[in-house]
């Protein structure tokens, strides 16, 4: 027997403000719950949608309603509501967690669901509505989130031999036009390609290197040689003034009979002693003449005043001398310079390939004359060796030049190179991913396909049932080829096929269209055990047509782990519990009010009615 | 299907073809028997492929791994006929 409710509490659970418990008979699989407009059986489906699906139930549909405020009973609070659910020997409670429906344990059975407003979603709805209301029936979700990330994974390969190929391509372009500037030699631009890359770069690279080091060092030597011929300049300038500062001097002295610099130091000496006042000054401290000390002080400023003249020659003929000395050391330390830049040229030299630096020969033997070389002789060769500058410059530009693009050309085959093997790679496994996401999408869409007939076919012989012999059938649905979210549906009317039900049938048509899809998706679903609940869903068929859905309902009914009817028609109700074969558990509903809130009543048998 | 067995691989039913199955794993299932039947997975990646479609957790990086493991085994298979 498969597992059935075995008990439903309510507490503080919409029109639920009194607690109330729900016994169910474990030997029946049909539960028939019965009561007038408004008696709770909303409540109860409602509080089933909450404990198995976790969904707020008819609420989340209405206008105005908040659920997860009207949920809870009026005068309770949202920490009272609780459903308790027993469940095949196990129990679930579900109440409001964060303003959501929660249950624990985890693994409460689903419950398929049938309102009234439902069928019209399922048969009168859009195609992309229908879809919306269907989808959980008849998508396999996780295997398209894995599809779309195998899809995902093949669109990143591709993309990868998109810039493999673009990669290859600019190579190629670019040893075209190498070849092309070179004059389409030998039979390929590859070919040509490979040819260059057995120059050797290495030499040519350290030729490069070191020619450009003896350019570098005879700039250097011409700076040297420069600030040398400066420094020799300041020195010769230097001597000349010292040369002439001395002899205005002698001049001067041998004007000056007797008063010379001597005396002007003496002088100099004899004003310090008294501008220091060490005692007062009664004689000449040099003759011993009684004299006062300021008249003597006056007399010395009077003299040397006399003597400044002899003093400014004496001083600028000092500070020449010290310019002379200054400007030869000077001197000395550039021509230091220049010999340490002039062996540094001559090293770079040696090493240098002779082919072209021969203009510089010249320089080099005279830079290294064990005899010495006038400074003429070294401005001259310095001067004859920058002339051939420009055409070493030029040379080396040439060498570059040739240096750069075969190293181009090696990158670029290296990319060709590598890039045929990664690119042959790339593109196997783009086609390897490509056909295991034809085969994924394919069997995806044969398997809800099929489910789709399948349904269709399961809907045909319910509705068939229910109206036989009418030319109203052979419902079908279909999705549209590329097309998502869209579902037709569509059947026959008469002598035409493929109409749309909505615009040819009749509400009570509709209505058992609708609860045979219902039935169907449940059936395909459930896999035996599906929990089924139709909540007062066909009040517009006749009593013929009752007769045939509550036999088909018997029927059915073994498909199913439970199979819950809720109604408040009377006729429903005792045709169901006399109905031939039929085990039902009648729960039959008192009238509903706030003091006493949903209340069973016991069920007297329909001949206890009668 | 690749019908190369590696030396020592014993004959086994995988773990999901006893499963009663939900559709995603039906689909699953009917999908990785394909994919074996063409010879786009070799069958000791058939659980793991199945595991990812059912479950819906297999990433891009996966399947990209799936389908390089299943182009190697196929080569050294190759290689090894």
């Amino acid at each position: 027997m498969p597992p059935r409710i075995e008990r439903l509490t309510l507490k503080s659970f919409r029109g639920g403000c009194r607690p109330v418990t729900l016994e169910f008979a474990s030997d029946k699989n049909i539960v028939l719950l019965f009561g007038e407009n408004g008696a709770g059986k909303s409540t109860i489906v409602d509080a089933l949608d909450f404990v198995c699906n976790h969904e707020f139930g008819s609420l989340r549909n209405r206008s105005g309603a908040t659920p997860r405020t009207h949920i809870v009973s009026v005068d309770a609070s949202p920490a009272d509501l609780e459903v308790e659910l027993v469940y095949g020997g196990q129990t679930w409670r579900a109440s409001l967690q964060g303003g959501k429906p929660g249950t624990m344990p985890d693994g409460a059975p689903p419950a398929f669901i049938l309102r009234r407003a439902d069928i019209a979603r399922i048969v009168e709805a859009t195609p992309s509505e229908r879809y919306k209301a269907l989808q959980a029936f008849i998508t396999v979700p996780k295997v398209e989130r894995a599809e779309g990330e195998l899809r995902r994974a093949a669109r990143e390969v591709e993309d990868e031999v998109d810039q493999a190929l673009t990669a290859r391509l600019l190579s190629e372009e670019a040893l075209t036009r190498f070849w092309q500037a070179e004059g389409s030699p030998g039979e390929s631009p590859i070919d040509w390609a490979m040819q260059q890359t057995r120059e050797d770069t290495a030499s040519l690279s350290q030729r490069l290197t070191t020619v450009r080091s003896v350019l570098d060092r005879l700039d250097r030597l011409k700076d040297a040689h420069t600030q040398l011929l400066d420094a020799h300049q300041q020195l010769v300038e230097a001597q000349a003034q010292a040369t002439a500062a001395n002899a205005e001097l002698q001049q001067l002295q041998e004007q000056m009979t007797g008063e010379n610099e001597a005396l002007v130091a003496v002088l100099e000496e004899a004003r310090r002693y008294l501008a220091s006042g060490q005692g007062e000054l009664r004689q000449c401290p040099v003759c011993g003449k009684p004299e006062q000390g300021a008249v003597l002080s006056t007399r010395i400023e009077s003299e040397l005043q006399r003597l400044s003249t002899l003093k400014a020659r004496r001083d600028a003929s000092l500070h020449a001398t010290q310019a002379v000395e200054q400007a030869r050391n000077l001197f000395d330390a550039a021509r230091r310079h220049m010999r340490q830049h002039a062996d540094a040229f001559v090293t770079a030299y040696q090493s240098a390939p002779t082919a072209l630096t021969a203009p510089l020969a010249d320089l080099a033997a005279i830079l290294t004359n064990p005899n010495g070389a006038t400074v003429r002789q070294v401005a001259n060769a310095i001067g004859a060796a920058l002339a051939h500058r420009a055409t070493l410059e030029a040379a080396l530009d040439a060498d570059q030049k040739t240096l750069n693009q075969l190293n181009a050309i090696k990158s670029h085959l290296q990319v060709l190179a590598t890039n045929d093997t990664e690119l042959r790679d790339r593109q196997q496994l783009a086609a390897h991913l490509k056909r295991m996401l034809e085969v994924v999408e394919r069997e995806r869409k044969r398997y809800v396909s099929e489910l789709m007939d399948s349904i269709a076919a399961s809907v045909a012989a319910l509705y068939a049932r229910i109206h036989p012999n009418e030319p109203l059938g052979r419902p079908t649905f279909r999705v549209k080829a590329h097309t998502t979210g869209s579902l037709e549906l569509r059947a026959d009317f008469g002598d035409r096929s493929e109409t749309p039900p909505g615009a040819y049938y009749s509400e009570a048509h509709l209505d058992t269209l609708g609860l045979c899809v219902y039935l169907a998706l449940a059936r395909h679903s459930g896999a035996g055990n599906a929990l089924v609940v139709m909540d007062d869903v066909l009040t517009s068929v006749d009593d013929a047509h009752l007769d045939r859905i509550i036999d088909l309902l018997a029927d059915e009914a073994p498909n199913f782990g439970h199979l819950i009817i809720t109604t408040h028609s009377r006729a429903w109700c005792d045709r169901m519990c006399t109905a031939k074969g039929m085990q039902v558990d009648l729960i039959e509903l008192d009238d509903w009010d706030l003091k006493h809130g949903i209340r069973r009543r016991r069920s007297p048998l329909p001949a206890e009615r009668r | 299907m690749s019908q190369h067995k590696h030396a020592g691989q014993a004959e086994q039913t995988p773990a999901y073809a006893n499963a009663a199955l939900t559709p995603d794993g039906q689909v699953a299932q009917r999908i990785v028997e394909q994919l074996l039947a063409d010879g786009l997975i070799d069958a000791t990646q058939a659980e793991s492929v199945w595991i990812g479609l059912a479950g819906g957790a297999a990433c891009s990086a996966d399947w990209r791994f799936v389908a390089e493991t299943a182009m190697m085994l196929g080569g050294r298979d190759a290689a090894a006929d």
